[in-house]
């Protein structure tokens, strides 16, 4: 059945962008508000708002109970969780089917799996997805020298007891794995208890590439092609773009099959990424994990196939198959999206939250916008720093990157501080042009130069 | 940025409520007082502002809640929803309620809460009623002291 | 005009309903509730709060509120961490330093949800010693003592939301 009224669980600018979708589909919105977003985009533009709970997270769009039934109460037959919050949590589509809601995600059980590392590690192994090489109990020196030579150097060494960074080695040859081992494993005794370690290739200077999926539940998958999403800082990702321009035809078309392959095995429903490390130098890719939701950075698929995404996965949870074949998914042009956050660059990245006083983002053609703000808006201290995504689109990637200077370079925001600047350092400096970054360039080059310019 | 507390902070969005309304219904002035603050607006330049009139401190107030002075006329309180939920019972007006004791039930999921009143008093209004979908701080009933 | 004591909320509830104000065009708007008074006022004749009338005022957007005299217990606290003389007058013994917040954010006084405080009154740190997390949109400052002493006075509660320099501790040197 047809989603007639939707529940959105969600805020900011995924919430507005969830909201869209569903008008576009003549479904009616009630959104979910905090008391410090009563008066947020999303909120204006709905049917309906519904105040949870206080602004605290923990007290209103983390609490799954409120959320389902302020959905059920409210007349909702759908709810959409956006990303983050209760995305990847099983208890919200549990709740949803007591209530006789549609979830727009995955079953409870495969977001479940998904969500286990050692689970998703084996459905992967299973569909034929590459896993990073590795070595699960290296118990001697001995072993630690042959597991390292088999798999490859530099290697990775570290407790196979406990998480974290405690008694890592990176070992580059058979000595380093020999001396390593015996470093790492009394770290490990002295930490754990338990001197055995877990080995795996180590890849310097890897790429983050993601392959974006649709499943309809009913066997059906398609992918629109993969994002590069490389330009990180501390794991966040800052800049993605659509398609990964370093990687071969050949090796694309294994990836896209190694993904489809895992969606398929778990006959997956919704919107999901597929993860991978990209070994640029072995030209070979690793399984990192599954998103069973929609993500921060659909909209550069989107913009390289025309397909809407949240649509799509909205008429899916209504009980639609997918609307497309793959031969019919058609992928064109290079797009590259920002993410702007309301961060002081300056002062190693401090969030900064208050009242934007001046909003003149750019327009155009291949120019897209998704974002909450407006002059006015408050950003309220409590949530995520993202305030919006600046997305382009054109035929190449040099194209693609001298509109998304231009029109980085016509957006104006005053009142807070944000990562507009930084962005176009990023894509003026000679290595992004050129394509030669990996998940550590920005940490290593770009603000390791910065702050040695400011010493 | 001024610091205020949570009291200041509803009050102010009460002004903001009443100002929309008075913008709205065209009215030419409003003045309400009562536990939840006092307040006075006025669309006309001059029109007597009753709140620093002398007489509205010189007011018996019941029991003034640690010393402070917020009075004028009888001592009301609001129970408001902590959280989203369905109104499953509400004291029926005229019930005399403890404080600390239940003034109103509301479910969420197959849970039901209590709704404890902060300060004794007479239940005086509904300003919800049994099924009723509410959200967060709104108010569930009112209490006279 | 306005006096307020217990500080624990953030903002711009103020500033939003004088823009409320302006826009609607109105002339007064007064509002009281514990310790905390305001008045909005486009009349130039209009009494202010001490009852004296307001002459040769602008008509514009009437009497602001002075930040520094909302905050009786925090007089101009730094915006950093380290500590600064406490006055004498908010009950917080001689000699002893406040610890601020080092920016606006959500103060939690243990490392994690349920578990025990870094510190209770009467807690003897260390210099670096960490007393309390701030965080804002997620990212989580932990704030250090800053020297070795006993902790006198929590002043922010558990939760709340506090602006930077807003005091948190009172600390008497060892």
């Amino acid at each position: 059945m047809a989603i007639k009224r939707l529940f959105i669980a969600n805020r900011g600018e995924i919430a507005l962008r969830i909201v869209r979708a569903a008008q576009a589909l003549n479904i009616e919105t009630v959104v979910a508000v905090s008391d410090a977003d009563r008066d947020s985009a999303a909120a204006r533009l709905a049917d309906r708002s519904v105040v949870l709970g206080p602004a605290q997270a923990a007290k209103s769009y983390l609490d799954p109970r409120l959320v389902v039934h302020a959905a059920k109460a409210s007349g909702c037959d759908g709810l959409h969780p956006g990303y983050g919050f209760l995305s990847e949590r099983a208890i919200l589509p549990t709740l949803c089917a007591q209530q006789g809601i549609a979830f727009v995600g995955p079953a409870p059980d495969v977001i479940d799996s998904l969500g286990d590392k050692i689970q998703a590690r084996a459905m992967a192994r299973a569909a034929g997805v590459p896993l990073v090489p590795g070595c699960d109990g290296v118990a001697t020196a001995a072993d630690a020298r042959r597991e390292g030579d088999r798999i490859g150097y530099p290697v990775l060494l570290k407790a196979a007891a406990g998480g974290g960074g405690r008694g890592m080695v990176i070992a580059n040859n058979g000595d380093e794995a020999e001396a390593g081992f015996h470093r790492a494993s009394a770290e490990a005794v002295a930490a754990f208890g338990d001197g055995t370690l877990f080995m795996e290739r180590f890849v310097p200077e890897a790429r983050h590439v993601e392959v974006q999926l649709m499943g309809d539940g009913k066997g059906g998958v398609v992918h629109l092609g993969e994002r590069d999403c490389s330009v990180q800082r501390r794991y966040q990702k800052l800049i993605e773009e659509a398609p990964c321009v370093a990687m071969p035809d050949h090796l694309r078309k294994q990836l896209h099959a190694s993904a489809c392959a895992l969606a398929a095995s778990v006959n997956y429903r919704n919107a999901g990424t597929c993860e991978f490390l990209f070994d640029v130098k072995r030209q070979e890719f690793y399984f990192i994990e599954v998103n069973a939701r929609i993500q921060v950075e659909h909209p550069v698929s989107e913009m390289i196939s025309g397909f809407d995404l949240v649509q799509e996965q909205l008429r899916i949870a209504g009980g639609a198959p997918l609307s497309v074949t793959q031969d019919q998914v058609r992928l064109s042009g290079h797009a590259i999206e920002c993410r702007i956050n309301a961060e002081d660059t300056a002062r190693d990245f401090m969030p900064s939250p208050g009242r934007i006083t001046r909003w003149a983002p750019p327009a155009g053609e291949g120019i897209r916008l998704d974002s909450h703000m407006s002059e006015g808006a408050m950003i309220p201290p409590y949530y995520d720093s993202m305030i919006g995504k600046l997305i382009v689109h054109a035929p190449t990637r040099d194209a693609a990157i001298d509109k998304l200077d231009a029109a980085l370079a016509d957006f104006r925001v005053e009142g807070i501080a944000t990562t507009i600047g930084l962005h176009r350092e990023i894509i003026a400096h000679p290595d992004f042009r050129a394509n030669r970054i990996h998940t550590r360039w920005l940490e290593q080059v770009l603000l390791a130069d910065r702050k040695g310019a400011a010493a | 940025m001024i610091e205020i507390d949570d009291e200041a902070r509803s009050a102010i969005t009460n002004a903001r409520a009443l100002l929309d309304a008075m913008l709205a219904g065209g009215w030419e002035q409003v003045c309400i007082t009562g536990e939840e603050g006092d307040y006075f607006l006025a669309r006309v330049p001059g029109t007597p502002n009753p709140l620093l009139a002398p007489a509205a401190v010189a007011l018996p107030a019941v029991e003034p809640a640690s010393g402070q002075q917020t009075s004028v006329g009888s001592q009301t309180h609001t129970v408001k929803a902590p959280h989203v939920g369905t109104v499953v019972w509400i004291a029926a007006v005229g019930a005399v309620i403890g404080k600390g004791e239940t003034a109103a039930r509301i479910a969420v999921l197959d849970e039901t809460m209590e709704i404890a009143a902060s300060n004794a008093g007479v239940v005086s209004s509904h300003a919800a009623k049994i099924g009723d979908l509410v959200e967060y701080a709104h108010d569930l009933v009112t209490l006279v002291a | 005009m306005t006096h307020k004591t217990n500080v624990d909320q953030p903002v711009d509830h103020v500033r939003l309903l004088m823009e409320e104000f302006t826009r609607s065009g109105i002339a007064t708007l007064h509002l009281r509730a514990g310790n905390f008074e305001l008045l909005l006022s486009n009349d130039p004749a209009a009494p202010s709060l001490s009852g004296a009338p307001r002459t040769g005022q602008p008509p514009a957007p009437a009497p602001m509120p002075i930040p520094q005299a909302v905050v009786a217990a925090a007089p101009a606290a730094p915006a950093s961490s380290h500590a600064a003389p406490a006055a004498a007058s908010n009950g917080i013994p001689d000699g002893a330093i406040v610890i601020s917040a080092p920016n606006l954010g959500t103060f939690y006084r243990a490392p994690k949800p349920g578990a025990a405080a870094y510190v209770e009154t009467g807690g003897k740190v260390g210099a670096d010693d960490e007393i309390c997390l701030i965080e804002v949109m997620k990212l989580f400052t932990a704030v250090k003592a800053g020297q070795a002493g006993t902790i006198v006075a929590v002043l922010a509660d558990d939760g709340a939301m506090v602006e930077a320099g807003q005091p948190l501790f009172a600390l008497v040197a060892d």
